[in-house]
């Protein structure tokens, strides 16, 4: 099943570079960096997901930081 | 500048009325409950001058800096290597709080309306329709907004009128049992929705009539403000100590319309204007995502970004939560303050503004100097 799901996901990244791609302007170096890096992230994180779904999710990690860092802060108060 | 389209203020209000109202209207009633009992159509009142605030400080910071977003005055303020630490921290938590509304969409029209569905079809089909719209630019964003409101609005008055037979005045008795204490720790939870507009900073720039601004921003926090208190004072006069039990109150209270035993099962009406309403939201979100990614490194267009940064969003809301419970303790943690939006929307530009009027005394002083 995960490599269902692992195949989906990489046709999605490969059509959405497909589509994307020739739609640049070869002379903007920079966008077609950035536009790979980000695709590369989105779909190396998507596989990551799929292989440990226990994973922990970025919202998750933002609100572990910022109730530690509110406890830091009422812990000056108190 | 990076984006050439341009709106008018009173199109970006609408927009911040639907980006803050949308998920709102329907899980608002419920978290503020806990804390404030029946007093919660009272709570709404003490988040406005949050909102204002937020709306206030972005204002500032754009007087101080016409032409850019905060991705660009936060490198001038700070400094390039810090501007663009900050600018990383805020894309962060936008990207966070952007999934985290995707995940309560998908998680919403699956538990109530479409089962049999799998999460990620919800999700994905949403997140393309929105990449077609923020594709189109911000004057598409705003005009579809403009053109949902009216709908939105009477839909919703609609709603209110019918339920109007089945309230009872006696249920949100008595008013302040115990003085205003509960309805302010209520309106604590309030506070994640209106610092979200704080994200008004991505569209200063790009207004037509900038000089109105503070105006229709104002009027949209009063808008979104009015649009709360009915919604809670209905959902109150309907079920009275019982809204706790419910996720979206005002769902089930529409569920609850039967007049003459044709008129039933209005529930869909709700679902139809939340659905409209949240791809407003998503849209006005992803948009300042993928125009802050692209202003972070320098590009001249940010369309090329759209679809990888839809993709990012795909990926990061499915895995949001694993299931319900754990998103209840997210917005357990919420309602006792200190949240993401709460920075991105309010700490982050005070603290941005704070340093840009000492440099600005410091750059008077030595001015003053000189001239000794």
């Amino acid at each position: 099943m995960k490599g269902v799901y692992i195949f989906s996901v990489t046709a999605v990244a490969v059509l959405m570079f497909i589509y994307q791609w020739s739609k640049i302007k070869s002379t903007k170096k920079k966008e077609k960096m950035v536009f790979s890096f980000l695709m590369i992230i989105g779909w190396s994180l998507a596989v990551t997901y799929i292989v440990f779904p226990n994973m922990d999710s970025p919202a998750k990690m933002v609100d572990h930081v910022l109730t530690s860092l509110r406890n830091i802060f009422l812990g000056i108060f108190s | 500048m990076i984006e050439k389209g341009k709106i008018s203020a009173s199109q970006m209000s609408v927009m911040m009325y639907h980006a803050i109202i949308a998920t709102g209207i329907l899980f608002i009633p419920k978290t503020v409950f806990d804390a404030a009992q029946q007093d919660i159509w009272i709570s709404p009142l003490w988040a406005f001058p949050l909102g204002l605030l937020s709306v206030y400080i972005a204002y500032k910071l754009h007087k101080l800096y016409p032409d850019d977003t905060i991705m660009q005055y936060s490198e001038h303020i700070l400094g390039v290597f810090f501007g663009k630490v900050i600018g990383f921290i805020l894309l962060l938590l936008l990207y966070t709080s952007i999934s985290v509304m995707v995940w309560q969409y998908g998680e919403f029209v699956v538990s109530e309306f479409l089962p049999h569905t799998p999460k990620y079809v919800v999700i994905g089909m949403m997140i393309l329709l929105c990449a077609f719209a923020v594709h189109g630019g911000l004057e598409v964003i705003g005009r579809l907004s403009e053109m949902v409101f009216p709908v939105f609005f009477l839909l919703f008055l609609v709603i209110v009128v019918l339920l109007l037979p089945d309230i009872e005045i006696k249920r949100m008795l008595p008013v302040m049992e115990n003085g205003i204490m509960p309805s302010v720790k209520g309106s604590l939870a309030l506070y994640t929705w209106f610092a979200q507009f704080g994200i008004i900073y991505f569209f200063f720039p790009y207004l037509t009539n900038r000089e109105k601004g503070m105006k229709w921003g104002g009027i949209s926090v009063l808008a979104v403000t009015i649009t709360l208190v009915l919604t809670n004072i209905i959902v109150i006069l309907v079920f009275g100590r019982v809204t706790g039990n419910f996720t979206a109150p005002l769902m089930s209270a529409a569920r609850y319309i039967s007049i003459a035993e044709f008129l039933s099962h209005l529930e869909a009406i709700v679902m139809a204007i939340w659905i409209a309403g949240t791809f407003i939201k998503i849209c006005v979100f992803y948009y300042a995502l993928v125009l802050g990614t692209a202003q972070w490194f320098n590009l001249s267009n940010y369309r090329s970004l759209v679809l990888p940064t839809g993709f990012l969003i795909g990926v990061f809301a499915i895995q949001a939560f694993l299931n319900s419970a754990e998103a209840s303790e997210h917005f357990h943690e919420v309602s006792h303050g200190l949240t993401d939006t709460l920075v991105y929307g309010l700490i982050i530009p005070m603290f941005l503004l704070s340093i840009a009027y000492i440099r600005k005394m410091k750059i008077f002083k030595q001015k003053g100097r000189e001239k000794k």
